[in-house]
């Protein structure tokens, strides 16, 4: 029985073979009539046959579709493109809308349009490229313009900053120092005419410009600062005058302080204050940090006060306020500014009491002290040749200062002096007097 | 006359820089082998794509055609595989177009019936369009084995055994795949053979 339906199994798949390849037409002439005479046999397959017939005829009812004609535009684009490749040279990749390279050139123009060949097939690629180009051309400009300006701010600063610090420095250390200085500084005989005390004995730190305009009341704060100081000071170093380093020292910081209090003043009060009217006033811009409790480093208020501490963040306005009040006319001077050489004076006895009133608030010494030696730092600075020498030597000069007051454990006086370094040179300030290791131990200090 | 040749001889004519033999061949070869793929994929767009990729590569082989097979065998294999390739892809052949029901258990809905016409349609219209959605339906319920084999048999024209070089089966083998791939259709479309003999 297995044998019989394996038998009839071979017999049905023959059969239907048989009745595909005659439904289809790939049975020669001895194979139909075969096929027709096994379908007559057999009503199943005559029935299938049949049926497959119609399967067929419906398949013939339906309608082929038209392919669109761009695809066949692209093709014949990219069948000549891959003719011409073919006929030149080895056969290249080709895609539908690759342009014809029959024409490629030779040569070294044939290297270049090789090159860049990418960029012009693809727009994004050559926009890309343009992009890091134009970037990488402007930052090597960039870069190599910023060598320069970063220089020139640093150098044209500086010098405002010293000739600021040497006007500072000059008003307090003139009086108790140099006469000649004085003599040798325009500024001296500003501050003679603006005060007339004893300060064309006590020439200023070598800050011609300031100085130099001091007698025309068109320093503004600086020369009327300087008068401000010198007749504070001018009772300074008579009392200070002494010939011991450290009172000179001493003198000179307090000048030093007295100095920047009063410019600071002069500044916020619009550099007004008149060299007479400073003149008058003993006091000079309180050293806030005066001696002996310098807390110059103190980020202190700008104030038209002479407070050290005050003038510390405002150096720097205060600086570009004293350039400009060196130019400029100064009409008349302000209280506060007459208030400024008060406050170092007092500073400067503060100093050399040793107190603490450093720690406080600037105003308070500037209260305190009445005068203060400017003129010992004032003559401290000989070198007029130019200001940025006469700053270079006010700074290593009060370097020493502070070295010796860290020797004697003098912090106080160690950080009005940093104070006012700081506001001659904040970059001198923050590396080299910060970083000396003789100081160190002062900074280390509460405030 | 190039048009004359054979697909052979353009071929080579073609080989050797002349592109109008291949346009030639374009023209010949076009239309039935995008109506192979857009029977097979059941998706106007793929067929596209699939079309132009087919005579890309023919473009491409041009330089390494041989002779000693048949152009058409070389081309719809070419478009057969890939094909093939791409319902793999695919684990859904049925693409929505315009002619094919939106669903199986919706006989007579396509998107042509729901897309509202100018004109009301005639009958014999209506007939037809419903009696080739029906064809297409049952054509792509075939597995995609008996599919090939039928298409290539049934609107190709192409004999058992060229189709067994292409899909690379003994003959026998193709052949029976035919033979289930018509049993499979005449049960699909046994009810409508009065509708179809009712068109013309």
């Amino acid at each position: 029985m297995p044998q019989s339906r394996d038998t009839d199994e071979s017999t049905s798949a023959a059969d239907r073979a048989l009745l595909v390849d005659l439904l289809y037409g790939e049975l020669g002439e001895p194979e139909v009539a075969h096929a027709e005479e096994r379908l007559g046999g057999d009503e199943e397959l005559q029935g299938e046959f049949a049926a497959f017939g119609r399967i067929r005829e419906m398949m013939s009812a339906l309608p082929d579709e038209e392919p669109p004609t761009a695809i066949s535009a692209k093709l014949l684009h990219a069948a000549a493109q891959q003719a011409a490749s073919t006929a030149s040279g080895p056969v290249a990749s080709v895609s539908a809308g690759r342009r014809e390279e029959s024409d490629e050139p030779s040569g070294l123009w044939a290297w270049l349009t090789g090159l860049f060949r990418p960029l012009v097939m693809y727009p994004g690629l050559a926009a890309a490229t343009s992009l890091v180009l134009v970037a990488g051309v402007a930052g090597a400009f960039y870069v190599s313009g910023r060598v320069e300006p970063a220089q020139s701010p640093m150098v044209s600063s500086e010098p405002a900053f010293l000739e600021s610090g040497e006007s500072k420095a000059a008003a307090p250390s003139a009086p108790s120092n140099d006469p000649e200085a004085s003599a040798a500084q325009p500024s001296g005989a500003a501050l003679q005419q603006q005060s007339g005390d004893g300060f064309a004995d006590e020439a200023p730190e070598p800050v011609s410009g300031a100085d130099s305009d001091a007698p025309d009341d068109t320093t503004g704060g600086m020369s009327d600062r300087r008068a401000e100081s010198r007749p504070a000071e001018s009772r300074r170093p008579e009392s200070g005058r002494e010939d011991s380093d450290d009172s000179r020292r001493r003198a000179r910081i307090d000048g030093l302080e007295g100095d920047v209090g009063s410019l600071e003043g002069a500044y916020k009060s619009g550099f007004g204050g008149s060299a007479g009217g400073k003149a008058s006033t003993p006091a000079s811009t309180p050293p806030a940090r005066s001696a002996g409790p310098r807390s110059r480093k103190r980020p202190s208020k700008k104030s038209g006060r002479s407070s050290r501490s005050g003038n510390k963040p405002a150096s720097k306005s205060i600086d570009i306020g004293l350039e400009e009040a060196r130019l400029a006319p100064v009409p008349d001077r302000s209280v506060s500014d007459q208030e400024a050489p008060n406050a170092e004076p007092e500073a400067a006895e503060e100093d050399e009491a040793g107190a603490e009133a450093d720690e406080q608030a600037p105003a308070e010494k500037g209260k305190k002290s009445p005068r203060r030696t400017r003129g010992a730092s004032q003559t401290d600075k000989k070198d007029s040749a130019s200001p940025a020498t006469a700053r270079q030597s006010r700074l290593r000069s009060l370097h020493d200062e502070a070295k010796d007051a860290a020797r004697a454990n003098n912090c106080s006086s160690v950080r009005s002096i940093g104070g006012e370094i700081e506001k001659l040179d904040r970059v001198y300030y923050r590396e080299r007097f910060l970083r000396d290791k003789a100081l160190s131990r002062c900074f280390g200090k509460k405030r | 006359m190039l048009r004359e040749e054979a697909d052979e001889a353009l071929m080579i004519r073609y080989q050797q820089g002349e592109v109008r033999a291949f346009e030639i061949l374009l023209e010949r070869h076009r239309r039935p082998v995008f109506n192979f793929i857009l029977r097979f994929v059941g998706s106007r767009e793929l067929a596209e794509d699939l079309l132009q990729d087919t005579f890309l590569r023919v473009i491409r082989g041009a330089a390494n055609y041989k002779q000693k097979a048949k152009f058409t065998t070389w081309l719809y294999t070419i478009a057969r595989n890939l094909c093939v390739d791409q319902s793999r892809r695919k684990k859904h052949r049925r693409h929505a177009s315009l002619d094919q029901p939106m669903s199986k258990s919706d006989e007579g809905g396509t998107l042509l019936d729901v897309i509202p016409g100018n004109e009301m349609l005639s009958d014999r219209k209506a007939v037809s369009h419903q009696l080739h959605q029906t064809i297409h339906r049952a054509i792509n319920s075939l597995p995609d084995e008996q599919r090939e084999v039928f298409l290539m048999r049934e609107f190709l024209n192409m004999p058992f055994k060229q189709i067994a070089e292409i899909v690379e089966m003994p003959e026998n083998t193709v052949k029976s795949r035919m033979r289930y791939a018509l049993e499979k259709l005449r049960l699909e479309l046994d009810e409508y053979k009065d509708m179809a003999k009712a068109l013309p």
